[in-house]
C-alpha cells in the first residue's frame, strides 16, 4: 500500500472524525494540490512532491498533520 | 492591484467615476455662481457709473442755471467787472448762504482774466492767489462755459464756471469767470439711495500733498488714512469699515467700464466689489469710485447649493455603490460562487451535482457550459475509477491464486 493511499484513508477519517460535508473538504483539498483523492489507489505509486503537496493541504484545511 | 478582487475594483472605479464626476459639477456650480456674482457686480458698476453720471450732468445744468441767474441782474456783475470787492461780497454773501443751505453749494469764487482769485466766498480775506484749475483756464480761454471735477481741500468738487460780461452779454468786455461749486461726496449718499449700494470715493495720492491731507483730516476731525492703500486715498465713504475700500495699487489698468474685485466679508455682510475711474474738468484720471453691493443672499444660496451638490454626490456615490455591489453579486459573484462550489464538490467526490443554467445571460451560458464539461469530467472519473477497481479485484485474485499455490 502506497503512502498516497494511506494519506487518503487518514483524511477520510478525519473528515468523517469532524463530521465535515465530505464532497467539499475533499474537492478543497484537491483543488490545494490538484489530485483527485478519488482516484487514489493502493496501487497508486509513492511521489514525495504530491505527498509534501497533500501534507501541505490537509494541514491547512484540517488542521492535521499526515 | 493585481490582487483586489473585481468586486472591489468595480466599486473602485464607480466611487472614482462619481468623485470625478462630482468635482466636475462642483466646479461647473461654483463657475456659475461666480460668474452670477460676477454679473451682479457688473451690473451695479453700470448701475453707479449711470447714478454718478446722473448726477453731475444735474449738478452741471443747477450750477449753469444758478450763475445765470446771478448773472442776469447788474447786481453781481457790475461790482465785479468795477473790481469793487466789498460790494461785490456784501450783495454775494446772502445768496451764497442762502445757495449753500438749499443746493449744497460749497464754492463761489469770482476770477480775474489773469486766473487769480478776485473773491473766495468760503474764505474772503484771502485772494490773488494764482488758479490753475482747468475749468477757469478754459473759461477764460474760449469765453464759455466750462464746468468737471476739480480736487480740493477736501477730495472732489464739482465745478462750473462761466465768463462774466459787463454788459451781460457775450459782446461785452469780459471781466473774469464766477465759478459755483458743491461737493462731489455728497453724490454718494444720494447715489446709495438710488441704488442701495455702499460708495466710497478715493483720490491719487500723487494728485495730492500728504500735508494739506493731513490737515484737510484734523480739519474735519477724521483720521488721517492717508498710510492705509499705496496709491490713493478714500475721501468719502458710504460704510465706515474702510477696509472694504481697499483697492490696490493698479488704478491706470481700470477700465473706463469698471472692473471687478474681489468679494469681502465683514460680520456677516458679504460684498462684492467694483471700481471705476473718476476724471477731473481735463480728462485726466484722478481716482477710482468704489461699488459695494451686499451680495450676502446670493453668496450663501451659492454656498448652501454646493453643500447640497457635495452631498447629494456623496449620497449618490453610496447608493449606487451599493446597488452596484447587490446587482453584481446577484448576477454574477453568486452564481460564479455556485460554480466553485460545484467544481470543488465534483473535484471532491461528488458526481450529482448539476449546475443548473438561471437565466440566459453571459454567465447562464458559462453555467451551461461548465455542466456539459462537469458530465464530461464526472464520465472521465468515474470510468477511471471502474478501471482502477477491476485492476484492484484483478490484483487481489492473483494474489488469492499465488497464495494457494503456494500452499
Amino acid at each position: 500500500m502506497g503512502k498516497l493511499f494511506e494519506a487518503r484513508q487518514k483524511i477520510e477519517t478525519v473528515i468523517k472524525a469532524k463530521s465535515l460535508d465530505a464532497a467539499e473538504a475533499k474537492g478543497s483539498i484537491g483543488f490545494k494540490t490538484g489530485l483527485l483523492l478519488g482516484l487514489i489507489t493502493p496501487t497508486t505509486p509513492d511521489d514525495p512532491v504530491k505527498f509534501e503537496k497533500l501534507a501541505r493541504a490537509v494541514k491547512e484545511i484540517l488542521g492535521v498533520e499526515l | 492591484m493585481r490582487s483586489l478582487s473585481i468586486k472591489t475594483k468595480l466599486v473602485a472605479s464607480v466611487v472614482f467615476c462619481l468623485v470625478a464626476g462630482g468635482l466636475v459639477t462642483a466646479w461647473a456650480i461654483d463657475r456659475s455662481s461666480r460668474r452670477s456674482l460676477d454679473l451682479l457686480t457688473e451690473q451695479s458698476i453700470r448701475n453707479a457709473i449711470a447714478s454718478f453720471n446722473n448726477l453731475e450732468r444735474g449738478d452741471v445744468r443747477m450750477l449753469d442755471a444758478t450763475i445765470q441767474a446771478l448773472l442776469a441782474s447788474d447786481s453781481l456783475r457790475l461790482p465785479f467787472a468795477a473790481k469793487d470787492r466789498p460790494t461785490l461780497l456784501a450783495r454775494s454773501t446772502p445768496q451764497y448762504d442762502q445757495f449753500k443751505r438749499a443746493f449744497g453749494i460749497t464754492n463761489w469764487n469770482y476770477l480775474d482774466l489773469d486766473s487769480t482769485n478776485f473773491l473766495r466766498m468760503t474764505e474772503p480775506a484771502v485772494f490773488g492767489d494764482k488758479i490753475t484749475r482747468y475749468n477757469v483756464a478754459q473759461c477764460l480761454s474760449k469765453r464759455s462755459v466750462s464746468s468737471g471735477l476739480g480736487l480740493g481741500n477736501h477730495g472732489f468738487a464739482l465745478r462750473v464756471a462761466e465768463p462774466v460780461f459787463d454788459t451781460g452779454k457775450p459782446d461785452g468786455k469780459l471781466a473774469g469767470c464766477l465759478e459755483l461749486g458743491t461737493e462731489v461726496g455728497r453724490f454718494l449718499e444720494d447715489m446709495k439711495q438710488q441704488t442701495g449700494d455702499e460708495f466710497g470715493m478715493t483720490i491719487r495720492k500723487d494728485k495730492l500733498e500728504e500735508a494739506k491731507w493731513a490737515k484737510s483730516r484734523a480739519f474735519l476731525k477724521q483720521r488721517n488714512n492717508w498710510a492705509d492703500q499705496p496709491a490713493v486715498v478714500l475721501a468719502k465713504n458710504t460704510l465706515d469699515d474702510q477696509a472694504l475700500f481697499a483697492v490696490g495699487d493698479s488704478i491706470d489698468s481700470v477700465p473706463e467700464t469698471g472692473r471687478n474685485l474681489r468679494l469681502l466679508e465683514t460680520g456677516s455682510t458679504v460684498y462684492s466689489r467694483g471700481v471705476f475711474p473718476l476724471h477731473d474738468a481735463s480728462g485726466g484720471r484722478v481716482g477710482l469710485l468704489v461699488v459695494l453691493h451686499d451680495v450676502t443672499q446670493v453668496y450663501r444660496e451659492m454656498k448652501t447649493t454646493m453643500r447640497l451638490a457635495g452631498l447629494t454626490i456623496a449620497g449618490l456615490t453610496v447608493l449606487l455603490s451599493l446597488a452596484l455591489i447587490v446587482v453584481i453579486e446577484r448576477l454574477v459573484f453568486r452564481r460564479l460562487d455556485q460554480i466553485t462550489r460545484t467544481a470543488k464538490r465534483v473535484v471532491g467526490g461528488d458526481y450529482t451535482t448539476a449546475i443548473v443554467p438561471s437565466t440566459q445571460d453571459e454567465i447562464g451560458s458559462f453555467e451551461s457550459l461548465f455542466d456539459q464539461f462537469r458530465v464530461v469530467f464526472v464520465n472521465v472519473v468515474q470510468e477511471v475509477e471502474a478501471r482502477n477497481r477491476l485492476d484492484g479485484e484483478g490484483s487481489a485474485a492473483s494474489r488469492q491464486q499465488e497464495d494457494r499455490s503456494g500452499e
